[in-house]
C-alpha cells in the first residue's frame, strides 16, 4: 500500500496543483477581480521541467495545456503546444544549485512570460477574423505595455510554488546527484 | 532533486504533429470529436471547478464581510468576532437573494421571448488573458444545448442584455464568446420599422481591453446618433428580435463625412457575474 501511494504521489501532487493553480488562474471573481491573476499554466510546467526533467515536464506541459485549452481557448491544441514544448524544452536548462538558483529561475520565468507575450501577439494578429486587420505592432504594444506586471505576478507565483514544493515535493527528497549539466555557485565548488 | 531522463525525440516529434492536427482540426467548425474525447475529463472536472469557485466565493465574501465590520472591530473585541460571523452568515443570505432575484429577472425575460426555453447556469471558469479568451458555463448537451454551425445560443445576463453566444458545447459545459470578443459578430439594429438602422456589431481587438465593440456595415447612416440603443436583430434565426446589446457611444466618419462605423458599449455590467441565461429556441 506505501509503495503503491508513494508511485502514485508525483500524479497526485501534480493534479492538485493544476486543479488548485488552474481555477484560481481562471477566477475572475477572486483574484481576478483585484488584477492578480498569474499565468500558472505558463510556469508550473517551466519550473516542473527545471525541477524534474524533460519527462516530467513534457507531461505537465500537456497536461497544463489542455486544461489552458479546454477552460478558455478559442481552438484546442494552440496552448498545449506552447506549453509542451516549453515543459520539455525546460527540462534541458542546466541544473543550477547554490544562491543563484532562485535568480536562474527569475530569469527563465520573465524570459517565458516575455516569449509567450510575443507568441500571444501574433496568434491575436493572424486570428483575426475581420478586414481592417489590427497592425502587429500595435498589439505587440499593448501586449507590452501589461507585461511588467504579468512578470510581477509569474514571479511572485514562482516564489509561491518554490515555498509550496518545499512543504509538499511530489518526489521524497533525496540525495543523490543529477547526472547531466550543472551549474554550481556554492563557494569551494568547482563553477560548472 | 532528480531529474527525469528525457523522452527520445522521436516522441516529441510525434506528440507535436498531433496536437499541430488537433489545432487544425479544432479550427474547423462543428469538430464534434473533441467535446466526445473531453466528456470523461467534463465529468470530473468541472463539478470540481465549480465546487473550488463556490469555495473561493465564500472566502472572498467572509474577507470582505470582515473588512466592512472594520468600525465594529475597533469598537469592542468581543462584538467583533460575533459581528465577522453574523456578516459571513448575512453575506451567504445575501448570495441567496441575489440568487432568487436573477431568477425572478429570468422569468420575466421568458415573458418577452416565450418562444425560446430559458437554461438558467453558472460561470464555472473566466478568461483570464482578455484577448482570446472565452468563459465556461456549468450548462451541455446534458441541458439539451448543441452547439454547430447550425445552432447558436443567445447568452444574457438577468436583465436580458446580451452576453455573448455559447461557441462550443460538451457533455455538461459551455464556452462563451463574449460580445466584445474578436471572433463574436451579430446582426443589429437601432430603431423600429422603417425608421430601422441596420448593422453589423462585432468584438474588435483594440475595443475590447476597453470592454466596448464595434458597429459596422451600417444603413441610413445619416439618422444614427450617439446614445441610441442597439438591439439584436432576429436575422438568422438563432437569437431572438430585442436582446439589448448596448448604446452608441462614438461614432467615426470617413473622409466624406458619412459615418464609418460606431463605437458601442454593451449594456451587460462586466463585474460580480456569476449567473448566466441562455435562451434555446423551439424548434431546437
Amino acid at each position: 500500500m506505501k509503495s503503491f501511494i508513494a508511485r502514485i504521489r508525483p500524479a497526485l501532487v501534480y493534479i492538485l496543483a493544476i486543479i488548485i493553480g488552474t481555477s484560481l488562474q481562471f477566477d475572475g471573481r477572486f483574484l481576478g477581480s483585484l488584477g492578480l491573476q498569474a499565468d500558472f499554466l505558463l510556469v508550473f510546467p517551466l519550473l516542473t521541467g527545471m525541477g524534474y526533467g524533460p519527462r516530467d515536464g513534457l507531461i505537465i506541459g500537456l497536461v497544463s495545456g489542455f486544461f489552458r485549452d479546454y477552460l478558455a481557448g478559442r481552438y484546442f491544441g494552440g496552448g498545449m503546444f506552447c506549453t509542451f514544448l516549453l515543459g520539455w524544452g525546460s527540462g534541458y536548462l542546466p541544473v543550477v544549485r547554490g544562491k543563484l538558483r532562485l535568480a536562474f529561475y527569475a530569469l527563465m520565468v520573465i524570459a517565458a512570460t516575455v516569449i509567450f507575450q510575443f507568441i500571444g501577439a501574433f496568434l491575436v494578429f493572424i486570428g483575426q477574423s475581420f478586414q481592417p486587420r489590427t497592425n502587429l505592432l500595435w498589439i505587440l504594444g499593448k501586449m507590452g505595455s501589461n507585461l511588467p506586471w504579468l512578470i510581477v505576478k509569474n514571479l511572485v507565483l514562482t516564489g509561491i510554488l518554490i515555498i509550496v514544493h518545499y512543504i509538499l515535493p511530489p518526489y521524497p527528497r533525496s540525495d543523490r546527484d543529477y547526472g547531466g549539466p550543472m551549474i554550481r555557485f556554492e563557494p569551494g565548488e568547482s563553477n560548472v | 532533486m532528480n531529474r527525469s531522463k528525457g523522452p527520445r525525440i522521436i516522441v516529441v516529434v510525434v506528440l507535436a504533429i498531433v496536437i499541430l492536427a488537433i489545432l487544425m482540426l479544432s479550427t474547423i467548425p462543428d469538430s464534434s470529436p473533441f467535446s466526445i474525447l473531453t466528456a470523461p475529463i467534463a465529468k470530473v472536472v468541472n463539478p470540481i471547478y465549480r465546487g473550488l469557485r463556490s469555495v473561493a466565493g465564500s472566502v472572498s465574501g467572509w474577507f470582505s464581510s470582515l473588512r466592512d465590520t472594520e468600525e465594529i472591530r475597533q469598537e469592542n473585541e468581543r462584538l467583533k468576532l460575533e459581528n465577522a460571523r453574523l456578516a459571513h452568515e448575512l453575506s451567504q443570505n445575501q448570495d441567496a437573494i441575489q440568487q432568487y432575484e436573477n431568477l425572478k429577472d429570468a422569468l420575466q425575460i421568458k415573458t418577452r421571448f416565450d418562444r425560446y426555453t430559458i437554461k438558467g447556469g453558472y460561470i464555472l471558469t473566466d478568461g483570464f488573458t482578455g484577448w482570446f479568451d472565452l468563459y465556461r458555463i456549468n450548462l451541455g448537451r446534458e441541458d439539451g444545448i448543441n452547439v454547430s454551425p447550425e445552432n447558436s445560443y443567445a447568452v444574457v445576463d438577468a436583465g436580458s442584455f446580451l452576453l455573448g453566444r455559447l461557441y462550443s458545447s460538451d457533455v455538461n459545459s459551455s464556452k462563451v464568446m463574449p460580445l466584445i470578443h474578436e471572433g463574436f459578430a451579430i446582426n443589429a439594429v437601432v430603431g423600429e420599422g422603417t425608421a430601422a438602422i441596420n448593422m453589423r456589431v462585432r468584438g474588435d481587438v483594440q475595443l475590447r481591453s476597453q470592454g466596448l465593440c464595434l458597429a459596422d456595415n451600417i444603413s441610413g447612416q445619416s439618422i444614427l446618433k450617439v446614445g441610441d440603443i442597439v438591439k439584436t436583430s432576429g436575422v438568422g434565426g438563432h437569437f431572438p428580435p430585442g436582446l439589448v446589446i448596448g448604446t452608441v457611444q462614438e461614432l467615426r466618419f470617413s473622409k466624406t463625412g458619412a459615418i464609418q462605423s460606431a463605437i458601442i458599449k454593451p449594456s451587460a455590467p462586466e463585474e460580480n457575474r456569476s449567473v448566466v441565461f441562455v435562451l434555446i429556441g423551439e424548434n431546437e
